[in-house]
């Protein structure tokens, strides 16, 4: 394990057993995040983006889930080895979870303050006065207007914008290594997406706190993320800095996205079109998984899954014809297909 | 404070409800059984006597004249007198009302206390071998009709193994506690008297038990249902992210949101038994409103038995309020709107 990597997840498999058959949901992941790093993580709705960040918690519920093989390494340790008790401590206090529904995500019935104190209390060992004094703050970093109102405020008395700046001060007020931000802005306005995003990024690096954020929002991943990684039906198939994915994608399913986001100084683009449907992840197709809709697939790829290929050493991608960069950047998106990124 | 501003919203809420409560009892009484004076004097009394006895009720009266002296009436406690025991119906009823009373809410207690641990701990081990014997166990408490309960704790306890006394509120050579509220455990505690306050507790055990039973089952279900849905909210999800304890997260986080559905099957049951625990106050001589009503009927003894029914309604709308405002305490959400 590198030194500067807080995280490494290495070959991570997570089934889920259903009525219907093993959902393969995680095949073989890796990704790492160092110390003080973003790092997003893109792909189409029901890629595993969610359950891979909330396997690194060990929350994902099993059964029906099922951690069928690999490590996740935080600070060298793999909290697959973990015990419930181990867990608990890293959970909120080295390791913090932002999730996409602000209005869900908070407790109906309790005020926010409430809420943020009983966090503070557990992970900063201080009395409630001073965990009031540190819930303040940190609802003062997060440009919350009149911190003492909002302590007093149920959830459902809150915007969505609100909520989630509450989360991030809830979450970010253990001072944890390292934030899962899971579609953090998905669920709020346009406007105010970005607002967050930025207070996000800013309070985060003034920690020095690592971010492993979810998107499906290139232009998010643009502004925000210093690596990426690209994610298909459980795999990761591309990560590269985020420049140079965005100048130099090489896995034909990160240039279907390109396709319909040429330019990662526009923000609007949310929609990407690929063509074929988003594979069956019970039974999923053999090879590479991204095969059936490739535009580029020649018969090795149903055969056998693409080895990491290293175009530089921080660009990998999976796929036979890695190196065979192609100047066009159109061929993935045609636009008529019917996959959606989420 | 808003949960006053609340309460007192719910509290001006009840008028309309309890006006239309005393128009459908209105109605019965005075509307619908034909002569109510016909029932009072009897079959073979005089026209002339009928005549007076509807002059002296006025029953000549028009309609409106008539529910407006009847909730004068009402007002005043009047429901009227007993056709079997010759006293006013308050009487009788303030007088069955306490053993009821007592009898339903131990029984409750009863059945909160063992109902909720026992639904959270389904919920919490779902599927689990202690989840399935939990239910059989609720299953066979919904199945087995109350009187079956009733006559097989008796023959067990009472006949058999002789451990509990038989029917009845408290042993022969006993007296009764005096005191204010007519309950007995409770007077006897007052007045100290722990020979009455034994006797009674033991007296009240299997009936209480006997109708919690089939609650009991119910609300160990629904508690049961309720948690397994809150387990399932984002915002528990939040709460582990955070790493907060099993234990904090299933009570204060959970039972406190799945105690609303369970608040209202419990006013709802209390409604329910505090008139209508008829076999079991019949099986334990218990001198409740439920015997009450059954000795009425026997006897057609039409104004006990409205006057037991305007009881059992103002009660009910009683334990709504209280449902209501406990909804208030639990779900901030609620006083809100
Ligand atoms: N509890 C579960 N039972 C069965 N399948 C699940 C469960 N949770 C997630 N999955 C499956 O895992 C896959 C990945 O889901 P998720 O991580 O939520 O996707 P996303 O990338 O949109 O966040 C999906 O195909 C989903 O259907
Ligand atoms: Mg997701």
């Amino acid at each position: 394990m590198n030194a500067a990597n807080l995280l490494e997840i290495h070959g991570l498999h997570l089934y889920f057993d259903t009525y219907l058959g093993t959902v393969r949901a995680v095949e073989g992941l890796d990704l790492t995040v160092s110390r003080g790093e973003t790092v997003g993580l893109v792909g189409e709705s029901g890629c595993g983006k969610s359950v891979s960040a909330l396997a690194i918690l060990g929350l994902i519920s099993q059964p029906p889930g099922r951690i069928a093989g690999g490590k996740i390494l935080f600070k060298g340790e793999d909290l697959l080895k973990k015990s419930p008790a181990e867990l608990r401590n890293i959970r909120g206090k080295y390791i913090s979870m932002i999730f996409q529904e602000p209005m869900s995500s908070l407790n109906p019935v309790y005020r926010v303050g409430d809420q943020m104190v009983e966090v503070i209390m557990l992970h900063r060992r201080v009395s409630r006065g001073e965990a009031r004094k540190i819930a303040l703050e940190m609802l003062h970093e997060v440009q919350m207007p009149d911190p003492e109102a909002v302590m007093q405020k149920y959830p459902f008395e809150m915007s969505g914008g609100m909520l989630q700046r509450v989360m991030i001060a809830m979450e970010l007020s253990g001072k944890p290594d390292l934030l899962l931000a899971d579609e953090p802005t998905t669920a709020l306005d346009v406007t105010v997406q970005a607002q967050i995003l930025r207070l996000m990024k800013n309070l985060v690096k003034k920690m020095n706190a690592s971010v492993l954020l979810i998107t499906h929002d290139l232009g998010v991943v643009a502004q925000t993320c210093d690596r990426v990684a690209v994610m298909y039906a459980g795999q990761v198939v591309e990560v590269a800095p985020t420049e140079e994915l965005f100048t130099d994608p090489r896995h034909p399913y990160t240039r279907g996205l390109m396709g319909c986001f040429p330019d990662p100084n526009r923000q609007d683009a949310e929609l990407a079109a690929i063509e074929g449907t988003v594979p069956d992840l019970i039974n999923p197709p053999g090879g590479c998984r991204f095969h059936p809709r490739c535009p580029r697939a020649g018969d090795i790829c149903g055969k056998e899954g693409p080895g990491p290929v290293a175009i530089s050493d921080d660009h990998v991608v999976h796929c036979f014809f890695a190196r065979q960069a192609s100047d066009d950047h159109s061929e993935g998106g045609t636009g008529k297909g019917v996959a959606v990124l989420g | 404070m808003q949960i006053w501003g609340f309460i007192v919203r719910r509290i001006l809420y009840l008028i309309p409800v309890l006006i239309g409560v005393t128009l459908i009892t209105f109605a019965l009484s005075h509307l619908v059984p034909g002569d109510p004076a016909r029932l009072i004097v009897g079959q073979r009394a005089s026209e002339e006597t009928l005549e007076r006895v509807r002059e002296e009720l006025g029953l000549n009266k028009p309609v409106p004249v008539q529910y407006i002296s009847y909730m004068k009436d009402l007002a005043r406690g009047n429901l009227g007198t007993s056709i079997r025991s010759q006293r006013p119906v308050i009487q009788d009823l303030r007088e069955r009302f306490p053993a009821s009373f007592e009898l339903t809410s131990l029984a409750l207690l009863f059945c909160v206390i063992v109902a909720v641990p026992l639904g959270v701990v389904c919920a919490v081990k779902r599927n689990k071998l202690v989840d399935h014997l939990i239910r059989v166990f609720a299953l066979f408490g919904v199945s087995m009709p109350v009187f079956w309960w009733g006559l097989i704790l008796l023959l067990i306890f009472y006949v058999i193994l002789g451990w509990l006394p038989g029917p009845g509120r408290i042993a022969m050579d006993i007296a009764a506690p005096a005191g204010p509220t007519g309950m007995y455990l409770l007077d006897s505690l007052i007045a100290g008297d722990w020979q009455a306050f034994g006797s009674a507790l033991s007296h009240i055990i299997l009936p209480a038990f006997c109708l919690s039973y089939v609650y009991l089952a119910i609300m160990t279900r629904m508690v049961r249902s309720s948690m397994l849905e809150v387990l399932n909210q984002e915002y528990i999800r939040t709460a582990r992210a955070n790493g907060l304890s099993e234990w904090t997260i299933v009570v204060r986080h959970g039972l406190r949101n799945a105690l609303v559905p369970t608040v209202t099957i419990l006013g709802l049951s209390f409604g329910e038994l505090i008139g209508g625990a008829i076999l079991t106050e019949a099986i334990f001589a218990w001198p409740g409103l439920g015997s009450y009503l059954v000795e009425s009927i026997g006897f057609l003894d039409f104004p006990s038995i409205m006057g037991f029914t305007i009881l059992i309604c103002v009660i009910y709308v009683m334990v709504n309020l209280l449902v209501d405002i406990a909804y208030g305490l639990l779900d901030p959400q609620i006083r809100w709107n």
